[in-house]
């Protein structure tokens, strides 16, 4: 295994708000920087920042941030060193990774055969049990047809979860009540399974139910170092889709989040780790009846990372560029410390009144609020267009404080002063899960979103309609008809047609 | 009092009403004005201006098209139907991909396929319908 050797150019392969996130991490490294962009995002934010911009591609993913080949391209092109290929997309592909080494790029993120293994869930689960992690009661079928499923459900019991040994994100996925209901979900996992993935193994695992979603972040150098930067908790999900994650974990002792950091590390070691990963756990009752077990490790950068950046004060993004250009970890274990807590909101175009259907079209009005421990990681900006072909995750909204308490609070405040306007978006249903009581309790667990998600939604959508926001909409929409007719005045009286309107008059009462 | 807005900053109005200040956020999209107060967000069309029964009647417009057409600009990924086919209320007539999701157009209603509006690989705009029916 190399160290790794210097890096001067990095190549992000990615869009968005961690293509923007990356970009502003390279400059502050002192490092050149290239943005990759598609047909669809020539006018996006990512573009704008880098040193470096790089067309590869139409506006199918599939041709331009999925090409291993359009990436290396780009990066040849424009005379990067290193690629850091961010979450989604590329992130996960063995294939990236092995085309990067093959052409003398530094990949930022762990080596090919590490990303497939791991990507296995099958050869995960050995492996955590290599490494004397507890992994969920389950069975992988000695053959894969229908009596061989029988033989391993029979084993694990029922209620069970039928899943991919591919992929990730609950595709494929199907919880089985009893055995009669087991051939049609086996049926249907392998379909989504073969279609999503390629592949259509399965295997079998005991539902554990109520449960909590426990990650540990953790950090692997070229020398063998490997050290945990915590946990995030990250129960608040709608079709294992993550919301709502968060810093410390309310379900964990302080001996447990030890063991399971300890845990996370071992693991790290026996897959021979490297670079910045997470390894994933689904934590079973509550204080010092609490049980563990090892549910999957993601080999790269997780969306929710910057709540880990609030509490223990680690840039993970430099981090990882550090690690790839082969540095030694600059912190031991017990250097490394939680303080205050943190939340992260996910802001999605999405509209929750219709099926949460993914949203496009004009940020006719975007602002981003600001303030004491709050921090906005985006990929957009007022004027520009949320296009149809990707992710519908416009910006996290991270908020951080002393005690859970005070960041819940900056969160909520924050998100009531978070103006998007043209297209809908999630924000007044992430504002109803933070003031939910089992949210304001810590007591959420996976399956909480999706079983309060049309109560909530209703209660937004009132509020929305409220008899305070039509009479506020009322005034405002005849001022704005008394200011479009303004404006228009000025047009004609001014020779430039000039309509913008002037500061000092339409600013009212101010004090410097 | 009536209330009052005063704008003090592109799209921000300061709303006094009873006595309370609100800050409102507010753009016109064509004839629709989108608002923001306190983090809910608030649609308005131009209908609804004439009343409840404007807003009903807007919402009970032609459901059949309304369920043949894409709910958002969406790629179609695949046509099931051809023209002149039969169909059973509740099939998938065609699958369209926005944003990583894939979405079915289902059928409204048993009938028969009389023209197939749209091809594989298109991208699509909401509203415009897909097919006709019956």
């Amino acid at each position: 295994m190399s160290a790794g050797r210097a890096i001067s150019r990095v190549l992000v392969a990615n869009r968005g708000e961690i293509a923007v996130r990356i970009l502003r991490a390279c400059r502050e490294a002192g490092l050149g920087s290239v943005a990759v962009y598609s047909q669809a995002d020539t006018s996006a934010l990512h573009v704008r920042l880098a040193d470096h911009a790089v067309a590869i591609g139409p506006a199918r993913a599939s041709e331009s941030y999925l090409s291993v080949r359009a990436i290396i391209d780009a990066a040849r092109a424009a005379g990067a060193d290193a690629v850091h290929p961010g979450y989604g997309f590329l992130s996960e592909s063995p294939e990236l990774a092995a085309a990067c080494a093959d052409a003398g790029l530094t990949f930022v993120g762990p080596p090919a055969d590490v990303i497939e293994r791991m990507g296995s869930k099958i050869a995960a689960r050995a492996t955590a049990e290599r490494a004397g992690v507890p992994v969920v009661p389950g069975q992988v079928p000695l053959t894969q047809d229908l009596p061989g499923l029988l033989a391993a459900a029979r084993a694990v019991g029922y209620p069970l979860l039928v899943k991919p040994a591919a992929g990730g994100g609950g595709i494929g996925m199907k919880r089985v009540a009893a055995e009669r209901d087991l051939e049609a979900a086996a049926l249907q996992a392998r379909r989504e399974a073969q279609a999503a993935f390629g592949d259509d193994t399965l295997f079998v695992e005991r539902l554990v139910s109520p449960a909590r979603h426990v990650e540990f972040q953790v950090l692997a150098d070229a020398h063998g170092d490997v050290v945990h930067l915590f946990e995030r908790e990250c129960s608040v999900q709608r079709r294992h889709q993550k919301v709502i994650e968060e810093s410390p974990s309310t379900a964990l002792t302080p001996s447990l989040r030890a063991t399971m950091g300890a845990a996370a590390c071992a693991l790290a070691r026996e897959a021979g780790y490297r670079n910045a990963g997470t390894v994933e756990f689904l934590v079973e009752g509550t204080g010092d009846q609490a049980r563990f077990f090892f549910l999957e490790m993601n080999t790269r950068l997780q969306v929710e990372h910057p709540v880990t950046e609030l509490v223990t004060g680690i840039d993970l993004v430099r981090a990882q560029l550090r690690i790839a250009a082969g540095e030694p970890l600059p912190w031991r274990q017990e250097a490394i410390t939680q303080r205050g807590h943190a939340i992260e909101a996910r802001v999605y175009a999405e509209d929750p009144a219709r099926g949460f259907l993914p949203q496009s079209g004009p940020l006719l009005l975007y602002r981003e609020p600001s303030g004491p421990g709050i921090r906005v990681d985006s990929g957009v900006c007022e004027g520009q267009t949320v296009s149809v072909h990707y992710d519908p995750l416009l910006a996290k909204l991270i908020a951080s404080g002393d005690t859970r308490e005070a960041a819940r609070r900056r969160a909520l405040l924050a998100l009531r002063a978070y103006p998007v306007l043209g297209i809908a978006t999630n924000v007044a249903l992430l504002t109803a899960i933070l003031e939910h009581p089992a949210f304001l309790r810590g007591e959420v667990d996976t399956a909480f979103l999706d079983r309060e998600a049309e109560a909530l939604v209703g209660a937004c959508s009132a509020a929305g309609d409220s008899d305070l926001i039509t009479g506020l909409s009322d005034v405002v929409g005849q001022a704005l008809d008394a200011e479009a007719a303004g404006a228009a005045q000025a047009a004609v009286g001014s020779p430039r047609g000039k309509t913008a309107p002037d500061p000092w008059t339409s600013l009212g009462p101010w004090r410097v | 009092m009536a209330p009052t807005a005063r704008l003090v900053g592109p799209g921000l109005f300061v709303v006094e009403r009873d006595g309370v200040q609100h800050r409102v956020y507010a753009v016109r999209d064509g004839a629709r004005t989108w608002i923001f107060h306190e983090g809910f967000t608030h649609l308005s069309e131009a209908a609804r201006r004439t009343g409840p029964a404007g807003r009903a009647a807007t919402e009970a417009a032609t459901p059949d098209d309304s369920a043949l057409a894409a709910p958002m600009p969406a790629t179609v990924v695949r046509v099931l139907v051809q023209e002149g086919q039969t169909v059973r209320v509740g099939d998938v007539l065609v699958t369209l991909e926005a944003m990583k999701m894939e979405l079915p157009i289902h059928a409204p209603r048993d009938g028969r396929i009389t023209r197939v509006r749209c091809r594989e690989g298109e991208l699509v705009h909401p509203g415009v319908p897909l097919l006709e029916m019956a």
